[in-house]
């Protein structure tokens, strides 16, 4: 197998849920990561260190992502990709689990924005605190204190709407909690 | 450091435990190790923490999405997949002195037209996802004929690879929480178990060298959404570990039972095999040649 084949068994798969977390858009998730990957091909003699790879794939995508939303912004009338949540989930049988995926990604998205691609990026678990500050550009301080606020308010939309939150998150209903206490 | 102050360090500690090894977690973890408060803060965290990862993990991927990439660099040509051993030239020779029927060409433009244009720009995957996928499965089933295709081609997008699979369990097991789900010395009452929950069992077949081994545990194993097993051995030559998931879960094409595939990955040697609907992989830190003796 070639060492690009490789590379993209490798990372398309976290950087399409990265794409869609961002974009909330399996169309455009799925562009990001295409763009991303020919970006590679024409730039990867420029990087000498291949253990950097998955650092900057990310990072492209990410800037990729900004820049098409700084066009999109240019030209409002451009059509947004509105596709309904769920529209690419799997099989009949995992729709229930699959929900859950959806509703995670929608959760991500209500967040401010200054959280989301911090939190992908933790919840990927591809990168520590430390390279999301590498791919994000911005300095490491800052990405443990949007990791801190952005976790707490996380929890506290899902208090807020118990009921919308994936499955299988621990159990975070205030009134559980109440029961407990007597 | 006081007791918020750890709190915000660790909120950066990845659930999976990948960070274990960051010595900038080390005072904060000593620190929720003998702060009960803070220990179990750091639980409900973590918990919360790769339910959540689990969550977003199961997000399905666009059909052909691996594909479509390849096919783009494909057609841009900078990325075009370099030949790089004698054995996949001579198999492209091989493959270009294969006649072509007559009129293929111009059914195959016919058949294009009438499905869709293959565009990369503004790519519409609900449009053009599976015609496409299915124009690159077949330009790459010339480009990336290999002995061993483990990551498998076309049809291949809702499956997990054997490396997610040997990846999946070793960011498992050494994460901080890693824990069994049942506790057993008798692999017969572990398997029992397994099927019990619904998961992979493999008909309780074990390697010939496993058989009378004694055991250790079991728990499910969640790998990008496909549930798997996994059994804990207790071999004279330290732990091994049976992962056994379903084979319409694993693409790519594995050997079967008498000549696993067998690799080292660091200080981790692994077996892979195929046995009917299942799939298998050994795994030990140790190396190959002593994996090798369990077949």
């Amino acid at each position: 197998m070639s060492e690009f084949a490789e590379l993209v068994d490798a990372h398309y798969q976290a950087l399409y849920r990265f794409g869609y977390s961002l974009t909330r858009s399996p169309d455009r998730a799925a562009d990001l990561v295409q763009e991303t990957f020919c970006i590679w091909a024409e730039k990867n003699s420029q990087l000498r260190d291949r253990s950097k790879a998955k650092t900057w794939l990310f990072t492209t995508l990410h800037r990729e992502f900004l820049g098409q939303r700084r066009k999109m912004a240019r030209f409002s009338d451009e059509p947004i990709d509105e596709n309904s949540l769920g529209a690419e989930a799997g099989g009949e049988d995992d729709a229930e689990r699959q929900m859950d995926g959806q509703r995670a990604v929608e959760l991500l998205r209500e967040m401010d924005e200054i959280y989301q691609a911090p939190l992908a990026l933790f919840y990927l678990q591809q990168h520590s605190y430390k390279e999301i500050a590498e791919i994000l550009d911005v300095p490491i301080g800052t990405v443990m204190s949007r990791l801190s606020r952005g976790k707490e308010l996380l929890r506290k939309r899902m208090v807020a709407e118990p009921s919308s939150g994936p499955k299988n998150l621990v159990d975070v209903n205030p009134e559980l909690f109440q029961n407990n206490n007597g | 450091m006081d007791k918020e102050r750890a709190k915000f360090v660790l909120r950066s500690f990845r659930p999976d435990g990948a960070d274990a090894l960051d010595n900038d977690f080390t005072e904060a973890l000593q620190m929720a190790t003998s702060d009960r408060e803070l220990g179990e803060w750091l639980m409900r965290e973590r918990a919360f923490d790769a339910e959540f990862a689990e969550a977003l993990a199961r997000v399905d991927l666009p059909e052909g999405l691996r594909e479509s990439v390849l096919l783009a660099m494909v057609r841009d040509g900078q990325g075009f997949p370099k030949v790089d051993s004698q054995g996949q030239e001579e198999m492209i020779s091989a493959m270009a002195g294969i006649e072509v029927p007559t009129g293929l060409r111009e059914h195959t433009l016919e058949a294009m037209e009438r499905t869709a244009k293959v565009e990369r720009v503004n790519f519409g995957w609900k449009r053009f996802g599976i015609p496409l996928a299915a124009a690159a499965g077949i330009a790459l089933a010339f480009v990336f004929v290999d002995g061993r295709q483990k990551n498998g081609i076309a049809g291949s997008e809702q499956r997990i690879t054997i490396e997610a699979v040997q990846a999946g369990f070793v960011r498992t097991f050494e994460s901080p929480i890693f824990s069994l789900d049942q506790e057993s010395k008798h692999a017969p009452n572990l398997i029992s178990y397994l099927r019990g929950k619904g998961l992979p069992c493999g008909q309780g077949y074990l390697p010939p060298g496993l058989i009378g081994v004694k055991g250790l545990g079991c728990r499910e194993l969640v790998i990008d959404g496909k549930r798997g097993s996994l059994l804990c051995f207790d071999d004279a030559g330290g732990t091994v570990h049976l992962v056994i998931f379903r084979r319409k879960d694993v693409g790519g094409e594995l050997p079967g039972i008498s000549s696993p595939l067998i690799e080292q990955s660091g200080h981790w040697a692994e077996a892979s095999w195929t046995n009917g609907d299942y799939v298998f992989v050994l795994l030990g830190v140790r190396d190959m040649e002593s994996i090798s003796t369990f077949f």
